[in-house]
């Protein structure tokens, strides 16, 4: 089959084209460097069946970063047969210099001027045909934006296979081939932008200036004064529209997915005379299991739908290029400051965004701190929590949980910038995109991906531990088990019969989500039930709909209580349950939640950074935060609650033992980078 | 000859050359963005922390730590 790969300038238009035309679902985003590996896809159009292969963007074949080499090792791999190089309309002279590079390679291809809808809009006016003809290639002039455009490349595309047209390679003048190596780079690189602007005075007309707009939001987001408590504000909204809008939503699924999977399951199994162990098993362990779950779904589709909005703005390159300054302090470019953004989404993705930066070492400081970012799936731990044990301070004991983090954050980069990096910084060069009005479908469409992959992860593991653990529960075991972690909680506050607790840190270890979904269950588990009402699933579901209307309504007066927890029978049962396992202590849940915060990320976060950075380090990365975690909790607890002065002294002792050893590891085996 | 370092925003000014010593991965890099001897760019604006700089060149913007930048020569 035909290979046909995707090259072009960061931020022109690939991964938008390519989602379009091998209905692909490739993250896209206006800043440099979204797409950090390769991807393939599969046009299948009845005039053309390809393999199509997404690359990072490139400006020349000369590699600087991870995603850079990843793209220039493929398209000099030979594999590609064909080249689809995208340009942005808007910038064509610069996306122009990779074009030249890329006829030199002889490989039939085909120019799309992408983003046209935009080039239209500051009126640069192109003459197609003669611009191919200058250029020497076959040109489409499409956006991505709209759909017809699917059919214009793979038309084209088509009607170039059957025709032997490839790029003739305009030969470079032996006088630069032959020059001195010390000016060869200049004057090659002169040469090649000649031509260009050679074919952009005869086939293209300037438009208006097509940062005007961008320069009027830049001066209230770039502002000395406005731009930092701007940034904040921006923050604080992505937060509080996720948790407000999900919240109309939350009830809805609660009642929903109980009424199918814990009610309706019971129903059916005890009208067969399943006996009443399993129907406990299913209905109120993974069912209950499976209820907690669903109520995370809109959390999670708000949060990244909002994530997303912001991407396409064009907003991340202004803040890798704002903090720039301040990133250096921990020895980073600006850049890493959007995986560390992207974390407050999910540590996964954040982790992979890390290939954006040219160090090594920088990539590895990146993936200490990322972790420390509150993902989307510790909101809800937090959510839970606050609902039960500071139910009128909800907000800022979660916003307090976020700053630790970050404080924490900081704290890691500085340290090991002061004590391991001692060396320079990789030279910064960004290019500041124009600002884009936020693509609304395209966030729903990212949001809903990512949803997609939470429901696989709790089908693939969440489910599964949650049903492992309950099965365990009802033979007797899990007590026992739950008791034998205790101790190493204690200090922390956990009691001894508080074991579902650390049965919950157990299996948030595969992924924090199940976390929740654990303790519910097992919390609800073991108290006897109340009398059932007569079940009505469609009653329930009635009432479901209902909920949202209600809550919607509600959402002016819901500040308090923003997740609406607490509005049903059940979750005041399971508050109740939580307070009494915590011993009514609001110190110990925090403590709790501490620890949660930075305890090992999850198997999916610590197998793609041993991807990244190798699993040596990654350990070293889970043993840090897993250490600075429960040491951080144990002294809080003490101190607001335990009082026990030797808790406080071991832990104080521990934590600069463990930093020390670790830098000295770090110095030692070189393996930083 | 004068160094970027030395620009206000708003000023023009034409890159002349690259210093001997400049890192060559840093020019390559500085060289496909279009920044070849000749070419003349404006200096937009600092962020609001005095670096990195925003300069427009090419119909774009691009934006550089103003002393890595140094290497770059240019005549105002
Ligand atoms: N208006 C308009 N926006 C577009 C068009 N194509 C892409 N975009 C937007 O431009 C930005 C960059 O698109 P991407 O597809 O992520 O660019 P990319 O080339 O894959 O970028 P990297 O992966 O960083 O190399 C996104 O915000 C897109 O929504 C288009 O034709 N018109
Ligand atoms: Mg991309």
């Amino acid at each position: 089959m035909l290979t046909i790969a995707v090259a072009g300038n960061p931020n022109c238009g690939k991964s938008a084209l390519f989602n379009l035309l091998a209905e692909g679902r490739q993250k896209v985003g206006n800043w440099p460097g979204v797409t950090v590996d390769k991807k393939i896809g599969m046009i299948r159009h009845k005039n053309l069946d390809a393999k199509l292969v997404d690359l990072p963007g490139i400006y020349a074949l000369d590699a600087w970063s991870e995603d850079e080499r990843i793209s220039r090792d493929y398209l000099l791999s030979g594999e590609p047969e064909f080249l689809l190089n995208i340009i942005d309309s808007t910038n064509i002279e610069r996306n122009l210099y990779l074009t030249t590079i890329l006829q030199e390679m002889g490989v039939k291809m085909l120019v799309v001027l992408n983003m046209i809808d935009l080039a239209e809009k500051n009126l640069i006016g192109i003459n197609l045909e003669q611009f191919e003809k200058e250029l020497g290639s076959p040109v489409v002039a499409v956006s991505a934006l709209r759909a017809e455009s699917k059919s214009i490349i793979i038309n084209k595309i088509a009607e170039l296979l059957k025709t032997e047209n490839k790029p003739q390679p305009v030969p470079v003048p032996s006088e630069i081939e032959n020059a001195n190596e010390e000016v060869k780079d200049e004057l090659l690189a002169e040469w090649r932008y000649k031509r260009i602007e050679n074919i952009m005075a005869k086939s293209v007309k300037k438009g208006i200036p097509t940062y005007a707009e961008s320069d009027k939001i830049d001066k209230i987001v770039m502002n000395k004064f406005l731009g930092i408590p701007l940034f904040l504000l921006v923050m604080y909204l992505l937060f509080w529209l996720t948790i407000h809008i999900s919240g109309v939503f939350i009830d809805f699924f609660d009642i929903a997915f109980g009424a199918i999977f814990v009610d309706g399951v019971r129903h059916v199994l005890t009208s067969i005379n399943t006996p009443e162990v399993i129907v406990s098993i299913l209905a109120d362990g993974v069912g209950a299991g499976i209820q907690t779950l669903s109520t995370f779904l809109p959390i999670t589709f708000s949060l990244f739908f909002f994530i997303g909005l912001l991407e396409s703005s064009g907003y991340m390159a202004r803040a890798a290029f704002v903090m720039d300054k301040v990133m250096r302090t921990m020895g980073l470019p600006g850049k890493a400051f959007i995986p560390m953004l992207i974390g407050f989404g999910c540590s996964v993705p954040a982790i992979m965004a890390t290939r954006n930066l040219e160090n090594k070492r920088d990539r590895i400081l990146s993936v200490f701190m990322v972790p420390f970012m509150s993902c989307g799936a510790r909101l809800p731990v937090y959510i839970l929590f606050t609902a039960a044990f500071f139910p009128n301070n909800a907000q800022n004991v979660i916003f307090a949980l976020y700053m630790i983090g970050i404080v924490l954050a900081v704290a890691t980069g500085l340290l090991l910038k002061g004590t391991v990096y001692k060396g320079s910084l990789a030279p910064f060069i960004m290019e500041l995109p124009q600002y884009h009005t936020p693509q609304i479908k395209g966030a729903a469409i990212n949001a809903m991906f990512r949803l997609k992959a939470f429901i696989k992860k709790s089908g693939r593991i969440l489910i599964p531990i949650i049903a492992i653990l309950g099965m365990l529960n009802s033979a007797g075991v899990l007590p026992a088990v739950g008791k034998s972690i205790v101790p190493v909680f204690t200090p922390i506050g956990i009691s001894e019969e508080n074991w579902q607790a650390s049965v919950g840190l157990f299996s948030g270890l595969f992924a924090k989500e199940s976390i929740i979904g654990t303790m519910n269950s097992l919390y609800s588990q073991d108290a006897e039930k109340e009398q059932k009402e007569e079940f009505s699933l469609v009653e329930k579901l009635g009432e479901a709909f209902v909920s949202i209307a209600e809550n919607a309504k509600a959402l002016g007066t819901k500040i308090k209580n923003p997740l609406g927890f607490e509005s049903s029978k059940e979750d005041a049962y399971l508050f109740d349950n939580m307070r009494k396992a915590f011993n009514n202590s609001s110190a110990a849940a925090f403590a709790f939640l501490l620890f949660v915060l930075l305890y090992v990320p999850c198997l999916s976060a610590v197998a793609v950074a041993a991807r990244e950075v190798g699993l040596v380090l990654v350990i070293l990365q889970s043993l840090y935060s897993t250490v600075l975690g429960w040491c951080l909790a144990v002294i809080f607890y003490q101190f607001v609650e335990g009082h026990s002065a030797i808790r406080i002294v071991e832990a104080a002792l521990i934590l600069p033992a463990m930093v020390f050893g670790i830098v000295f590891y770090a110095r030692k085996s070189g393996r930083f980078g | 000859m004068n160094r970027i370092i030395s620009l206000n925003p708003g000023d023009k000014a034409v890159v002349e050359r690259y210093a001997q010593g400049i890192d060559r991965a840093y020019k390559l890099k500085l060289l496909a963005l279009g920044l070849t001897p000749g070419t003349e760019f404006t200096l937009i604006k600092t962020s609001p922390f005095g670096d990195p700089i925003e300069i427009e060149l090419r119909g774009y913007r691009l934006s550089l730590r103003r002393h890595e930048a140094e290497g770059v020569l240019c005549s105002q």
